[in-house]
């Protein structure tokens, strides 16, 4: 009973890691920009539920109607400032780029919001149905659950739509697509709000379970590149698989063999299975040097 | 060149007219220096620890000061360790000042009486906790407040103690769960705790450590749950205390009482996120305040009043009242070593014995001498114990010291 419990456990922090990831996967692992400041956005649009809540009175859940769209837009603004100018300079150059831009928002956000652990103190939250001995909260549940449907939709949007083919291909050989009349900036622009809203999404869900803070980002971000990595570059199931790989991995080895140990375990599974499949877990062979520079 | 030949005249005797004056002035001074952060990010908790240093020194200038001469305070400002070198190498050898007060950071503590013990010069530390200050057996450097193992020692006194009084169990009865985060503070915290355990006899039903940048501490809930401990005594940051007790929450374990060690569940932001479910529910060890029992703290609302008398503010925090209680336990030394030579202030101080009905905390002064592990250690120093109750934190332990209409509550 207690294993069952610790893998639910490992699967609804998977559910964390997953939807946290799952927009990096696509700025990252889809059109290739190595963007350090996602946990930074994760950052804001924690920080924009946080205050649609104490502000405006609005349910973290309900508020994600004004934060999605708001951080599409605060991914098309990053995209647009930050990353254009220097979308042909060499990848390090967007190391450099977003890194800074990390230190800046995470100094904006200390002047305006202060070093405060905020939460918000929602009795949802704390909701937890039992099943014999088996307890589970309800708002993981719904974290784990968006997780897939978002994995889902996003595959089927890449796979099946006209404009998820044209960021596949601007993925794959811009010039050839430019050629084909596809016009990149538009496509990058896109897939970045994409990418930004998706971890606005993230941030509503998880703020009734966690606390915001300027630096929050930095406790999600490493994690969530081993998960794009272990998942394999640009795939959404793999992302999705890789989360939910980790999440149950932290949770088994910090029950069975010791809470500090849990990192080193899934650190080492994941130099295996780079060791193994350096294209990850679903990735397609030769992904993981498709696009870079 | 007449007029300045008169000139340097009547400089050079204007000269000798003050220079005797200065000298008479000074030797009716007593000089000491103070290291505390007074700018830098640590400065509100320096300016407020040093506060309590400077009302002990304006009661006993009242009583007529020391050895018959007033205290003055050179104030050395340390916003970091490096700035707490240099400004006690100033203090030490341009003001030669035979005493150091600090600190209230253990980082610039360590670094100035480090530095001050070179000089021979007394270092007395009044609010630092980090254990390695008195365990580098510097000769010169004393600490009248408890340690941060001492944290843990508490901790462990309390939930065996007055805790299980309450909840109506025998200490050997007790299942005690130990759970801490892994950097300086938790570790030296859960070592109080392991120390006091062997003890007392006890064993711990769980002694676990964690990252508390960690991003989930559900497997250590699991883990606690699955020992059913009667109490948690928690060492923690602000962040992973928070984490902690939701998860603990949704994971259905319950306990009669956490016991945290300061950190980050005596915070706003913790009773702020966790609201009512902490009433009655969560204890900490640490530094009384102004709220303790003034029949227990005597003297405890003059001091109150002074403060804001002389500062134009209520206290900011709790941290004035162990300085001034060290403070003036420096007092008591330096009349007794009747000099301010290096050599006879040690003398005095390895012999203080004040008993605990002198001191406004109640505990006693008394120095682990030489030889011994934590040499210029006060082994009888203590915290207090207080509880969440309605959103704000009272003294509930030991009993005659809680605030006055408070008691310890268990759920």
């Amino acid at each position: 009973m207690v294993l069952l419990q610790v893998l639910i456990n490992g699967l609804f922090l998977g559910g964390v890691y997953a939807l946290i990831s799952l927009g990096l996967t696509l700025i990252f692992g889809v059109i290739r920009v190595i963007n350090f400041a996602h946990g930074e956005i994760l950052m804001i649009s924690m920080y924009a539920s946080f205050f649609c809540f104490s502000v405006l009175g609005l349910n973290p859940y309900l508020s994600l109607i004004i934060v999605i769209p708001g951080m599409f837009l605060v991914g098309v603004l990053v995209d647009q400032v930050i990353i254009r100018p220097i979308r042909n300079a060499p990848s390090y150059m967007q190391i450099f780029a977003t890194v800074g831009l990390s230190v800046v928002l995470i100094n904006l956000a200390l002047v305006f919001f202060s070093g405060d652990y905020r939460s918000i103190n929602l009795a949802f939250a704390k909701q937890v149905v039992h099943m014999g001995d088996i307890g589970i909260s309800l708002s993981r549940l719904i974290v784990f659950i968006s997780a897939i449907a978002v994995a889902w939709l996003v595959w089927l949007f890449l796979d099946r739509t006209d404009m998820g083919k044209q960021i596949r291909a601007i993925a794959q050989d811009r010039d050839a697509a430019r050629l084909m009349g596809i016009n990149p900036n538009k496509i990058y622009m896109i897939t970045f709000g994409i990418g930004s809203a998706m971890v606005g999404l993230a941030g509503g869900l998880i703020m009734p379970l966690y606390y915001v803070f300027p630096s929050v980002g930095a406790y999600f971000v490493l994690t969530a590149f081993v998960v794009v990595v272990l998942g394999g570059l640009g795939n959404m199931v793999g992302a999705l698989l890789g989360g939910l790989i980790i999440g149950v991995i932290d949770s088994l080895s910090g029950y069975y063999l010791d809470p500090a140990l849990k990192e080193m375990v899934y650190f080492l599974v994941f130099l295996g299975v780079l060791l193994f499949k350096p294209s990850g877990l679903m990735g397609m062979i030769g992904a993981e040097e498709m696009g870079l520079k | 060149m007449r007029i300045l030949k008169s000139a340097l005249l009547m400089v050079a005797l204007a000269a000798l007219l003050i220079a005797p004056l200065g000298s008479a002035m000074a030797a009716d001074e007593i000089k000491l220096g103070t290291i505390f952060s007074r700018t830098g990010p640590l400065a509100n908790l320096g300016l407020d620890s040093w506060r309590g240093a400077e009302l002990a020194r304006i009661v006993q200038n009242q009583k007529g000061g020391l050895l018959g001469k007033k205290i003055v305070f050179i104030n050395g400002d340390a916003p970091n360790p490096k700035a707490a070198v240099s400004e006690t190498e100033r203090l030490c050898t341009v003001e030669k000042v035979p005493v150091i007060l600090g600190s209230f950071s253990s980082s610039i503590s360590l670094a100035a009486s480090a530095k001050a013990n070179q000089h021979k010069v007394v270092y007395w530390e009044l609010g630092g906790v980090g254990d390695k200050i008195t365990e580098r057996g510097l000769k010169y450097v004393f600490r009248t407040c408890p340690t941060g193992s001492d944290l843990g020692r508490d901790q462990l006194r309390f939930a065996l103690g007055a805790l299980a009084d309450k909840i109506g169990k025998k200490p050997a009865q007790m299942k005690v769960a130990s759970i801490y985060e892994d950097s300086a503070y938790g570790t030296a915290c859960a070592a109080g705790i392991r120390d006091q355990a062997k003890k007392m006899g006890i064993k711990l039903a769980v002694d676990e450590a964690y990252n508390h940048k960690a991003t989930d501490l559900s497997s250590l809930v699991m883990r606690v749950k699955a020992a059913k401990p009667d109490v948690i005594l928690e060492s923690s940051y602000e962040n992973d205390a928070i984490m902690f007790f939701r998860q603990a929450q949704e994971a259905g374990l319950k306990v009669r009482q956490f016991v945290g060690s300061g950190g980050g569940m005596n915070m706003p932001g913790y009773q702020k996120a966790l609201g009512k479910d902490i009433s009655d529910y969560v204890c900490n060890v640490g530094y009384p305040g102004y709220n303790l029992n003034p029949k227990y703290a005597k003297g405890i609302k003059e001091l109150e009043a002074l403060y804001t008398k002389t500062f134009g503010e209520k206290p900011t925090s709790v941290f004035s009242v162990i300085n001034y209680m060290g403070t003036m336990a420096l007092w008591d030394v330096i009349n007794r070593a009747g000099s301010m030579k290096p050599e006879a202030l040690v003398k005095a101080a390895l012999a203080t014995d004040i008993p605990a009905d002198k001191t406004i905390l109640r505990f006693g002064i008394k120095f682990a001498g030489p030889g011994s592990k934590n040499m210029g250690q006060n082994v009888l120093a203590r915290y207090f114990i207080s509880q969440w109750q309605d959103g704000k934190l009272w003294i509930v332990s030991p009993a005659a010291a809680a605030t006055p209409g408070r008691s310890l509550q268990v759920k």
